[in-house]
């Protein structure tokens, strides 16, 4: 439905037709080359990697795609070339839920079946996974227990955002959340779980009967299903292995298992490629015709990029790390960083998109920047220069050179990044205004992070560090603010006075704009009381310490 | 005469027809896995119940059993089954077509140049003004060309269309048209319009009383209210088939398939009866498709009537959000007097709507929101003005509730006003102006009957325990430092029919089939409402058979034709009572065959007989009119459809021999046997309407449906971010049919229409294009934002005489107890010792941080 509209992409399209009978393996292999200008180059990466092709399971059954449909987007393919239309597709852009299905993957950790926006993610991406869709929910004619808890509960009206819902819901089964928990939290759990699904007919109240009303009933357990012992084994077998497809007119679709072989890639490619994260800020780009890549360049098989560390003090986040599962890592290290995590975007979206990706993409209001800046963090890209591996540290507040664009060169990839963990002393705030709290790009967020050295009843600020997002081109620390801050001695009192004036003099340094998300006025006045709010907060923790 | 049979379906052995039909769904379809799942729907969520029965004294009892039977479509929804227009497989020649749009305000079209398509490979066509046949519509005044000629009049409007054999080209192809634009003069506000008198129709009154009665206090001010954007889930969608001898099958997502119809045609030069529309069922609609889907139906329509290939095009979300209209914007101004005791004594109100470009049907909905500025309060003295505006953006249309959610805004505002100046609690404000005995006439003439407003008001004040958290708000809000607390209880009052009389009408068609299953059509369109369920329900009732022997059909202007929009709540009053009057007549008959088979032996039946012709045909005396009330008395045999049974008993034996009983399907068969039809299609219309849009007075609905919700929320100082903490609703929705659907209608209509007062914001930059296209923009509420307690009830009411079996629509009513949340935001905000004040929907974060800041130096 929304591939690339280009006359190249179009002309291809006609041209694939006649060449969809060629033996994959081949006719990428060519591509490539064709699309590498260094003839030496492409032979060391065939021989670096068996490339295969991509595969998958769809319910359970095997799926080879051609290279033009691992550059459709989920949704449309299962809908349009599958004869699957009980996936809907809404808003194309991941905020609506209507096309969730479930995957899982074998590269993660655990492997469970997560929701996910098909709308946003592309064919390709789902090498080496298992997929399910709405129609591989009910057990031959009976209907699973989410159907008819949904069912029962008056669940559905118009039934548009339905299978959604029950997929989402049926992810909510599998992982098991909702087991052995009192009633009264039930209801808070699958509210959580639910985020990414919007629903105009009614008014969620009997969503959420349904949710707190499923029977669990091991028949019906997705893993017994679709992911044996078989598929397991045969995934596991495909997932660390370079695909490559593509055609000398069209896309090229690579996806190697070497980071070398990733960054070669780069350097050769002529035409424009697009690394991918997740999809989850492409996507949308590429669905509204904003985003017209003629390569791909997917990180997932590349197993180095999946890793994150914890140390006695940082933490490190490869490339390819999901927000999920940053979240989880992050859960007793960092607890400002896991509710910020607990409302940006939606399960869907987290589950897949990569902490890194909203580091590159550079968004003034991508949401954990003005948090990774308070926590020091420094980038790490690699690139080839002159044959050779080139490594990169970039401290994450140099990263940033002007609306959307980074200091990462046109070569370069990020492999990870790392920050600081929060030392025992330290009080951090992050604060985050949108037009709806949940599933809502902020107008405006801020992060102010402290650590606090007492003697006796005093009380000195060491390290302070402030950043804002959604008031400029970028999102950035204040530095004049910082060094105003660092190694003042405050009270109860004079933490008003501070944060009072440094709300003046932020808003007079910066100038945000106005736009649909809210007005200039508006961000001016939000700055003002997100101090207030933390001066009120920091009061009250002072008084905890003991602080007259 | 049966009442409940229906709701035995589920386990009751009613025939063996039924059973076995049972047994192939079971084999062929889905089914629940456990039937015993509790129907209960509140059953483990901590904090919420929708409770099914319940009385107004809040005890559970209701005679007449309604049933809770799930969506006929429930178990397809679940299953990803359902159809919907674009789920239709693509034909093999099949076309797809994509929308070239105005991207200026208001200009003059110098070109539409479409060469660098034709180098396009799998291009095939392109549309303009020229291709339509007659160029011009409008549901109401027809003042709106189909594709634009010489002139634009808002961003959005459609141009062109263009054909291809992928969507991808149609897409690239439209990209290649170009457009080249004069602009011209634009009007993009209510007040620009009003300085340049730009209107649509005349300025419209509607009064009563003394000019010149004032009261001793006043209240006056100017209102804004924002539209908001339907967003039904499923856009804009149509598939055109061309079929033979230039007939025109068109599947469109719209909720007035025969003004689809007619537009098509008018479009093509058709004759009405070459187009065929057909409607399964809509992801949604809200008003949105009520007029709007005709003209884009018509888009691709052209285009299949021109390559007479099927054709299809489907709207984005982004399109379809910036194209079509929303709910109209208000501004207006009021002033308002009443005495010590907040007792209104008059109320001057100047309503200004923005239809946008063209008139679609905005007149009407000025018309609604001047008849809804009571809303549930006795006013003597009233004067009341609307006037439509003409701006450069899309025209708006219906939107659930049409203009009754702008007056009642209005009202319930000045409710809070009048308790903040006189220092009293605005509940006692509203039951001191409520609708009551002796208070009862609305300012177009039209008496209040069967009024529940004062139980209404009274049992939930006292259910929610207002009073007791009336106090703890208070001593929450002097105490607590980093939020606010509010809380409201207002009321809707609605009234039910089109204010349009003719629109009151309906149609349907019953087919009987020898087996004894039943077909049912009519002219509402199933959108989620579950008018098909309710209908279904009623069907199965009165023939006494299990309702999934009851199969409603698609709504198709072949088999219903003339009908009225799926709107205005009226959905199943007007259909369901057409329904009803056709089983009426078919029942006549099968109980007269019945009380004459009882009477013959059964080797005369014509089951055994009608094949070699061995006995006489049996014939039925003259048709009897189903609705004279003599009959019953004339007649010396009662008959009961029941449990798939007919049962005749002659009064002469009524003690004497056992009831005569033969199964429902197996008279059937006899029926046609006898040569009786077992088929009906009935007209109905709603009687004793009669308002003169003139004179502004008159019996303008048949009934009103009513309601009160108290809402809490707590609101953020820092941020204005508002929590809607607990939402009690009490409704009162006469006798329902099916309680479960009904108390769906209402937690979904509360939360849309509390979506609208607070985070969903239209923005438009100065070309008029709608900046908010998306759900990445455009804020609906999220399953975040629903009440964190939400108790829905309905009260018991059997007095409803004026609609058929007592029921009371519930489509809109609902929407507007969403207006509560936005007047407890207000009443938070009036806790200060400021009093500040809210002047405006929606009340976003920044407009409720605004109020609450006026210190932050806002620049406007
Ligand atoms: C519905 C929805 C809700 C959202 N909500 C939020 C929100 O609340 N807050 C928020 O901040 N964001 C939000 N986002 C944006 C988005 O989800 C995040 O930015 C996400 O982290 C992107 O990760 P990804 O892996 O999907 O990136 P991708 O879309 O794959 O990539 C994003 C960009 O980063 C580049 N990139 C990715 N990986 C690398 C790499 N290793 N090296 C170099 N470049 C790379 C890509 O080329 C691309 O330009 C939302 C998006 C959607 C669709
Ligand atoms: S279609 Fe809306 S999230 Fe995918
Ligand atoms: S049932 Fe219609 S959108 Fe959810």
């Amino acid at each position: 439905m929304r591939h690339v509209t280009t006359k190249s992409t179009t002309k291809k399209l006609m041209a694939k037709k006649k060449t969809v009978k060629h033996p994959i393996e081949k006719k990428s292999t060519r591509n490539l080359s064709a699309g590498i200008q260094n003839g030496s180059l492409s032979t060391r990466i065939s021989a670096n990697s068996k490339s295969s092709e991509i595969f998958f399971y769809l319910n359970g059954q095997e799926v080879r795609p051609t290279a033009e449909e691992a550059f459709m987007m989920t949704a449309d393919w299962l809908r349009k070339r599958k004869g699957m239309p009980g996936t809907k597709i809404v808003c194309a852009e991941g905020d609506c839920g209507a096309c969730t299905v479930l995957i899982a993957d074998p590269r993660k950790e655990s492997l469970d079946f997560v929701p996910i926006n098909s709308c946003v993610y592309l064919v390709g991406q789902l090498h080496g996974k298992s997929v399910v869709t709405i129609e591989g929910i009910s057990n031959g004619s009976i209907l699973s227990p989410v159907q008819n808890a949904m069912m029962k509960c008056h669940g559905s009206q118009c039934g548009y955002c339905t299978p959604g819902f029950v997929m989402a819901l049926t992810g909510l089964l599998e992982s098991r959340k909702m087991d052995n928990i009192p009633a009264a939290q039930k209801r808070k759990v699958c509210t959580n779980y639910l985020t990414g699904n919007l629903c105009r007919c009614t008014g969620y109240a009997p969503i959420l009967d349904a949710a707190c009303n499923m029977t669990d009933d091991s028949n019906y357990e997705l893993k017994h299903r679709y992911l044996n012992e078989k598929i397991i084994t045969t995934l596991k077998s495909n997932i660390w292995k370079t695909n490559q497809m593509g055609d000398k007119h069209g896309p090229t679709w690579y996806s190697p298992n070497q980071l070398e072989d990733a960054l070669k890639f780069l350097k050769n490619q002529k035409s424009s490629v697009k690394i991918l994260g997740s999809t989850t800020d492409l996507g949308v780009l590429y669905n509204k015709g904003k985003s017209q890549p003629n390569a791909f360049l997917s990180l997932q098989n590349i197993k180095a990029l999946h890793a994150s560390k914890v140390t006695p003090k940082q933490v490190q986040i490869g490339a390819q790390v999901s927000l999920e599962s940053v979240r989880g890592a992050m859960k007793n290290i960092d607890s400002e960083f896991v509710n910020l995590l607990n409302i940006f975007a939606s399960p869907q979206i987290k589950n897949v998109a990569t902490l890194i990706g909203n580091v590159a993409n550079g968004s003034p209001i991508g949401d954990t920047i003005p948090y990774l800046l308070v926590r020091n963090a420094i980038v790490y890209t690699s690139g080839i220069s002159q044959g050779k591996i080139r490594e990169r540290k970039i401290p994450l507040d140099k990263f940033y050179i002007g609306y959307k664009t980074s200091a990462l060169e046109s070569q370069e990839l990020i492999t990870k990044i790392t920050f600081d963990r929060p030392k025992a002393n330290n009080f951090v705030r992050h604060y985050k205004i949108s037009t709806r709290k949940d599933l809502d790009i902020s107008t405006m967020s801020m992060a102010i992070s402290l650590d606090c050295e007492f003697s006796g009843h005093q009380f000195t600020i060491k390290q302070p560090r402030i950043a804002i997002g959604g008031m400029g081109p970028t999102a950035a620390r204040i530095y004049s603010v910082e060094q105003k801050w660092e190694h003042q001695i405050l009270t109860k009192t004079t933490i008003l006075d501070l944060t009072h004036e440094t709300a003046c003099s932020i808003n007079l340094e910066l100038s945000p704009l106005s736009d649909h998300r809210g007005s200039a006025d508006y961000r001016r006045a939000l700055i003002t009381n997100f101090f207030s709010k933390f001066a009120s907060e920091f009061s009250q923790f002072l008084e905890s310490m003991g602080v007259p | 005469m049966t009442t409940s049979p229906n709701t035995k379906s589920a386990d009751g052995d009613c025939s063996e027809l039924a059973e076995s039909r049972r047994k192939e769904a079971k084999r062929r379809s889905l089914r629940p896995v456990n039937e015993h799942f509790s129907s209960t729907i509140n059953a483990e969520s901590a904090n919420s119940k929708q409770s099914l029965v319940k009385n107004s004294k809040g005890q559970n009892s209701r005679q007449t059993k309604a049933t809770s039977q799930p969506h006929d479509s429930a178990s397809t929804h679940v299953s990803g089954l359902s159809e919907y227009v674009d789920d239709r497989p693509e034909m093999q020649n099949e076309l797809h077509c994509a929308v070239i749009y105005s991207t200026e305000a208001h200009a003059r079209i110098l070109s539409i140049d479409a060469s660098e398509c034709n180098t396009l490979d799998g291009f095939v066509d392109i549309i303009t003004a020229a291709d339509v046949h007659h160029n011009c519509w409008g549901p109401i005044f027809k003042d709106q060309p189909i594709l634009a000629k010489d002139v634009v009049q808002y961003y959005g409007e459609i141009v062109a269309v263009v054909a291809a054999k992928t969507l991808a080209i149609a897409k690239l192809a439209a990209k290649r048209v170009k457009v080249c634009y004069e602009p011209l003069d634009c009007t993009m506000s209510i007040q620009e319009a009003i300085s340049k008198r730009l209107f649509i129709g005349g300025e419209r009154k509607i009064q009563r009383g003394d000019p010149y009665a004032k009261g001793p206090h006043q209240v006056t001010g100017k209102l804004i209210i924002q539209g908001a954007d339907h967003f039904y889930l499923e856009s804009n969608a149509v598939v055109v088939y061309p079929r033979e001898n230039r007939l025109l099958e068109v599947h469109s997502s719209s909720q007035h398939p025969t003004e689809t119809q007619h537009v098509v045609a008018e479009a093509c030069g058709l004759a009405f009866s070459d187009v065929i529309c057909i409607v399964k069922r809509l992801g949604g609609g809200f008003g949105g498709k009520e007029s709007q889907a005709a003209p884009i139906a018509a888009y691709c329509a052209l285009m299949a009537h021109k390559t007479n290939r099927p054709c299809r095009l489907i709207l984005t979300k982004d399109d379809d959000m910036i194209i079509t209209g929303k709910r109209n914007p208000f501004e207006i101004f009021y002033d308002c007097t009443f005495q010590d005791d907040g007792a209104i004594i008059s109320l001057d109100a100047k309503l200004y709507s923005d239809a946008g470009a063209y008139a679609d049907l905005s007149t009407a909905i000025m018309e609604r929101a001047m008849l809804h500025c009571d809303n549930a309060y006795f006013i003597p003295n009233i004067f009341i003005t609307g006037q439509v505006c003409k701006t450069n953006h899309h025209p708006h249309t219906a939107f659930r509730g049409f203009g009754g959610p702008k007056g009642v805004a209005l009202i319930e505002l000045i409710m809070e006003k009048i308790a903040i100046q006189i220092s009293i609690d605005a509940l006692n404000v509203r039951k001191r102006n409520m609708y009551r005995p002796s208070f009862d006439i609305t300012h177009y003439g039209q008496r209040v009957e069967n009024n529940m407003l004062p139980s209404l008001f009274e049992s939930l004040e006292k259910e929610c325990h207002y009073k007791a958290r009336r106090k703890e708000i208070s001593d929450w809000n002097r105490s607590h430092q980093s939020t606010i607390k509010g809380l409201s209880l207002t009321a809707v009052k609605f009234g039910i029919s089109f204010t349009t009389r003719f629109l009151n009408q309906g149609n349907a068609l019953v087919n009987i089939h020898r087996d004894g299953s039943v077909q049912v059509s009519t002219g509402a369109v199933e959108m989620g409402q579950g008018v098909n369920q309710r209908i279904a329900t009623l069907v199965s009732s009165e023939l006494g058979v299990p309702v999934d022997l009851v199969r409603m059909l698609s709504t198709s202007t072949e088999r219903n034709a003339n009908t009225s929009p799926t709107a205005a709540s009226s959905g199943t009053d007007i259909n369901g009572a057409a329904a009803l009057k056709a089983i009426g007549l078919i029942k006549e008959r099968l109980a007269k065959l019945a009380a004459i088979l009882s009477k013959t032996p059964k080797e005369q039946w014509p089951s055994q007989t009608a094949g070699l012709g061995t006995a006489p045909e049996i014939e039925l005396a003259s048709p009897i009119n189903p609705e004279s009330k003599e009959l019953k008395n004339k007649l010396d045999y009662e008959c009961l459809f029941s449990d798939g049974q007919v049962i005749v008993r002659h009064h002469s034996s009524i003690n004497t021999q056992p009831a005569f009983s033969i199964k429902f399907s197996d008279l059937v068969n006899e029926a046609y046997l006898s040569r009786i039809s077992v088929c009906e299609y009935s007209h109905f219309k709603i009687e004793n309407l009669g308002f003169n849009k003139i004179t502004g007075q008159g019996q303008a609905f048949l009934y009103f449906t009513q309601g009160v919700a108290a809402s809490e929320v707590e609101i953020c100082r820092y941020t204005g971010d508002v929590k809607v903490r607990r939402v009690d609703i009490l409704m009162d929705l006469g006798r329902p049919i099916n309680e479960a659907l009904d108390i769906g209608q209402v937690t979904g209509a509360f939360v849309q229409g509390m979506g609208w007062v607070t985070t969903e914001n239209l923005v438009y930059n100065k070309k008029g294009l709608l900046l908010t296209h998306s759900p990445s923009t455009y804020k609906i509420p999220n399953i975040q934002d629903t009440p964190r307690e939400f108790n829905v009830h309905l009260i018991d009411n059997d007095g409803n005489q004026a609609n058929f079996k007592g029921t009371k629509a519930v489509g809109e009513p609902p929407l507007l107890l969403g207006i509560s949340v936005w007047t407890a935001i207000q009443n938070a905000l009036s806790s200060s010792p400021k009093h500040l004040q809210l002047e405006k929907i929606p009340a976003t974060n920044e407009v409720i941080l605004r109020a609450m800041h006026p210190d932050l130096g806002w620049t406007i």
